[in-house]
């Protein structure tokens, strides 16, 4: 089986959030608005991790895309006490919505803050609600919710591939945000495929990962800037 | 099923379910309650949505088409589910995008379907600005329109009909240029905005055409003077992808990238080098690096001789003048220029060096003041960067047929509206139009037709817009957006949102691959709305002659099939998606040859002509010289008072406000969610305004640690700023990348229309920003104000 894995270059990208809304128009993310914003309920499945480092007239400044990192031990999966969250054969951290109690225990262990909860129900005006991704259950209050990888575009890959009556290929699969960056600053395939590019980044001198000291196995790998 | 009958469902389910035998007509009903209670798990009342959700179903097809919200024309392809359009992603094959997206074009389907679209023609009800409307037929609007306009042109007074445009494809401001034109108006304007356009104003006057740009992938050095190039570009998606590519996309060739700005914008925080400069200050630093180039002569002096005129001194009759040469080492040596920039002087002289070293640098600024543009473009003659690849490039645009305006005779008539200021560079100066309006000279305007122009939240100190369209006599506006100048309207004649009409996109990328754009309407109309360019020719012939002469079209997409005839006798070139049979198939003896190159171009999302993609055109000058020139032709510069006005200067800014009372400077930036100050009706753009500091949904001004500290402002304090003209609130934060009493804010928000999404959100810098328009052009300049900045009392905002 695969193990899926995403490799962002942080040299490449410009932080042009073209993976921020990709994703909220893919996975039919509520809209929100100024009252959530001050509330710090915003939803967003990637978002940009700005940090800011030094002082004025050197300030140095990274724009961080944070998806969910889809840890090969995930805290989230551990603390979930009804079994809504867990890890997959293919390394992908899925969601069954139906089950959330909405405890938010996996809100609170997830070190990365990638896990959100709605504290609303979703609404979408009449007009809007049409032309959902029909490929996405929609969530409701009560329920958490964070990055799947785009879980529904790898079974749609495995639907085309049988339809195709051939096996699944690892280009077949691509999340929105990969899909979308105007930067090509984003990678995604089997970490398990050593050729793949990757599982090559992985080993690159420039790689890195986010608070790896806490051991959580995060399948994002950054490519440092320089 | 509603949630009343779920209730229903309910009720029944729990309480009768052995008698349901005896409820008469509950049967069937109880059928589908049970079939609904095992298929749903979520309770009723978990959506608040009045109904339940249920996604389209239907075969799933996607159409080709062309994204027209900015002019960069990236191929799209929308995903439809049976006749529902559900997604929105890059066309792969695509030049421009090559199957990426910005933030914007992914939201087109927001447009569609958002709620506050206008959804059929509108007349007034009551005074101006009350926001009071009736709904009337289109018949009936298109009559009072005609009829107003017929009598106007029975009346001879052709020239008060003014029509006011924003942004929109090629086309349809040609069919707004055509009936111009027939009807006798000279007062067509165009509303164009300041960031993110390139120095089009330095190309007009330097190169004799503004259609030139930035081949930014193939650089070896980028330097940009105040342009937030990440952000506020012509092709924001290939500005992108050249930044990616910069990097990495040669094995061992990471090519270096300074930005000098007033501000730490994103191209500043993803350049190497951040050199901050005192606002209105870069074109300083532009003629500072010249002057090393020159005086250490690392400059390109071949491509000076052969190319250039106005660099050595010269004499015509009027004299001896001095040239571009002698100015710079005259006036800016960089122990000047760091007095003037704040900039050190060993910055400069290294800049300069690093700039000669790399063959091609470029440099790079935006549509700010004339002499500004001009000193930084004259970088880019002097290592001789133009029209070769990574530099400064001509356009390659398709060969369209594209329709002119026949030559017309106005005999003793002035040709524009502005008699009070002139602007001989830009006469039809839109930015100029309400003091005209309002002064009344030469002429009053009885009618003003406004097509995407929303100049009450775009331009600077907006009263003076409310004040000239109050005392228009008719106003019509064609828009989607109720807006803040729709508000003023008489009539108002919706568009329809860009999926359900013709979309055409003549285009450039950045390394000369022509590509037309086009797309067929992927939906039927939600509303009772019409294509622009459609509804012009139904005015058209409403009107009758002379009008229907000049436009002899049915309808747009007519119009759009003679434009292309031109591509098609080019002979050269392909679809951009492939296609099964030949493209150039010439041996089609049922169909004629060019409706089937009609309809491959139609269905395949455009043409394109990837033979020469990495070569720009040959190196071609249509200045009177035919050469680049580095000063301000007589024609543009009537009245030169020095051979220094018309070189390449830099002048002092021309700031608004006591020094003493608003001590503080103004630095007006545009976030990508909000170019051209369009987005913020759109919820997913104004969630992603300001990533560098986790800022959305409100106005934010950005302040330096040490200036907050002083002034008793801290992070998150609401705060007033206050200029000469006016004041607004928004919240501080403090940040590090704002330089000492400058203090910045985003442009795009603060709308008081427009729909849900925008309306009472954050504030308008362009009710602070005073009027000063550059001298030459007549284009706004936005970084020119002086404010001050103190807490305001109360809460969050």
């Amino acid at each position: 089986m695969a193990r899926w894995g995403m490799v962002i270059d942080l040299d490449k990208c410009t932080g042009c959030q073209a993976c921020v809304v990709a994703c909220q128009v893919e996975n039919n993310l509520p809209i929100q608005g100024s009252e959530e914003f001050k509330q710090g309920r915003i939803i967003q499945w990637i978002h940009i991790l700005p940090i800011i480092e030094e002082e004025y007239p050197h300030p140095r400044v990274r724009l961080l895309p944070m998806p969910c990192q889809h840890c090969d031990n995930p805290p989230c999966t551990k603390v979930c006490p009804v079994r809504a969250t867990y890890k997959n054969d293919e390394g992908l951290v899925v969601q069954i919505y139906p089950r959330c109690i909405g405890c938010r225990y996996c809100v609170n262990a997830c070190p990365y803050t990638c896990k959100f909860f709605n504290w609303k129900s979703p609404r979408w005006p009449e007009e809007m609600a049409v032309a959902i991704n029909p490929d996405v259950s929609t969530r409701t209050k009560g329920v958490t919710e964070k990055c799947s990888f785009c879980s529904h575009r790898l079974q749609k890959a495995r639907d085309k591939a049988r339809a195709e009556d051939r096996d699944l290929e690892e280009v077949d699969y691509i999340p929105a945000c990969v899909e979308v960056c105007p930067a090509e600053a984003m990678y995604f395939g089997d970490l398990d495929n050593p050729d793949g590019a990757v599982a090559r980044f992985t080993r690159n001198a420039r790689a890195f990962k986010l608070l790896e000291e806490l051991g959580t196995e995060p399948k994002v790998t950054y490519l440092s800037e320089e | 099923m509603d949630a009343s009958q779920v209730a229903e469902c309910m009720r029944l389910t729990r309480r009768h379910f052995l008698e349901l035998g005896l409820i008469a007509g509950a049967g069937a009903t109880l059928a589908s309650c049970t079939q609904d209670r095992l298929i749903r798990v979520f309770p009723p009342g978990s959506f608040s949505n009045e109904r339940e959700l249920i996604p389209a179903r239907g075969l799933e097809s996607w159409a080709p088409s062309v994204c027209t919200l900015c002019p960069a024309g990236c191929g799209i392809q929308i995903r439809r589910i049976g006749e529902t359009p559900v997604g929105i992603r890059g066309t792969p094959e695509h030049p421009v995008n090559r199957g990426a997206l910005c933030p914007r074009g992914l939201v087109g389907i927001q447009i569609l379907t958002h709620p506050d679209r206008l959804r059929g023609p509108v007349r007034r009800v009551g005074e101006r600005n009350e926001n009071r409307w009736e709904p009337v037929n289109w018949d009936e609007a298109l009559q009072i329109v005609s009829r107003r306009l017929q009598d106007l042109h029975a009346g001879g007074e052709f020239r008060r009909l003014a029509l006011l445009m924003g942004a929109t494809t090629p086309l349809t401001h040609m069919a707004f240029r055509l009936f111009a034109n027939a009807f006798g108006t000279p007062n067509l304007f165009t509303l164009e905005g300041s960031m993110g356009q390139g120095p089009q104003d330095a190309f007009a006057v330097m190169h004799g055409t503004p259609s030139w740009q930035y081949d930014l992938a193939h650089a070896d050095f980028v330097l940009g003077f105040g342009m937030d190039w990440l952000q506020t570009s012509p092709s924001p998606v290939e500005a992108s992808r050249a930044y990616g590519y910069l990097r990495r996309g040669r094995a061992g060739q990471r090519v270096r990238i300074v930005q000098a700005e007033s501000r730490l914008s994103v191209t500043g925080i993803k350049a190497d080098t951040w050199i901050p400069v005192k606002p209105g200050t870069e074109g300083a630093l532009a003629l500072g690096i010249a002057h090393v180039l020159i005086s250490e002569e690392r400059y390109n002096k071949t491509f000076i001789t052969q190319h250039t005129f106005g660099f050595e001194d010269w004499s015509d009759a009027s004299g001896r003048h001095i040239g571009f040469k002698s100015l710079v080492l005259d006036a800016y040596n960089p122990a000047v220029v760091s007095e003037i920039t704040g900039a050190p002087v060993e910055t400069i002289t290294q800049l300069a060096r690093e700039f000669a070293a790399h063959t091609p640098a470029i440099a790079i600024t935006d549509r700010g003041r004339l002499s500004d543009q001009m000193a930084v473009h004259s970088l880019n003659a002097l290592v001789g960067n133009l029209g070769a690849p990574g530099g400064v490039v001509e356009k390659r645009l398709p060969p369209l047929s594209m329709p002119q305006p026949p030559e017309k005779e106005v005999n003793g008539v002035p040709f524009t509206l502005t008699g009070g200021e002139t602007f001989p560079f830009m006469p039809h100066a839109a930015h100029h139009l309400p003091e005209v309006m309002l002064g009344e000279t030469p002429y009053t305007l009885d009618t003003l037709m406004m097509y995407r122009a929303n100049p009450v939240f775009t331009s600077p100190d907006s009263a003076r817009w409310t004040r000239a369209l109050e005392q228009t006599p008719f106003i019509i506006t064609v828009s989607s957006f109720l807006d803040e100048s729709a508000l003023f309207a008489d009539l108002i004649l919706p568009e329809h949102a860009p999926l359900e009409g013709w979309q055409d996109a003549p285009v450039s990328t950045l390394d000369g691959v022509p590509v037309y754009g086009i797309g067929q309407p992927a939906i039927t109309p939600l509303y009772d709305t019409r294509h622009a360019g459609d509804l012009l020719l139904e005015l058209t012939r409403a009107i009758g002659q002379p009008m229907t002469e000049a436009l002899p079209w049915q309808t747009f997409s007519d119009m759009l099939r003679d434009s292309v005839r031109g591509i098609y006798a080019s002979g050269v070139g392909e679809t951009i998606r492939p296609k099964d049979d030949e493209f150039w198939d010439d041996d089609e003896e049922e169909t004629d040859p060019f409706e089937s190159f009609w309809t491959d171009l139609s269905t395949s999302g455009g043409w394109t002509d990837r033979s020469r993609q990495g070569q720009p055109p040959p190196l071609r000058f249509r200045t009177k010289s035919g050469k680049f020139e580095f000063f301000l032709p007589q024609r543009v510069r009537q009245q030169p008072d020095t051979d220094m006005e018309i070189l390449p200067h830099y002048a002092p800014p021309l700031f608004t406000g006591d020094e003493t009372e608003f001590p503080l400077h103004l630095y007006v930036y545009t976030p990508l969610a909000f170019i051209d100050g369009e987005g913020a009706h759109l919820p997913f753009l104004q969630g992603i305004a300001g990533p560098h500091l986790k800022e959305q949904w409100e106005t934010w001004v950005e302040i330096n640690p040490e200036t907050g500290e002083r002034l008793g402002v801290h992070d998150r304090d609401p705060v007033w700023i206050e200029s000469s003209i006016g004041r607004i609130k928004a919240i501080a934060r403090w940040f590090t990348g704002a330089m000492p009493d400058v203090v910045n804010l985003p442009f795009g928000a603060g709308h008081t229309a427009q729909g849900r999404w925008a309306q009472g959100i954050g504030a308008n810098p362009g009710a602070i920003v005073a009027r000063t328009l550059d001298p030459i052009t007549g284009h706004p300049l936005w970084q020119y104000t002086r404010v001050k900045l103190y807490r305001a009392e109360g809460g969050i905002i």
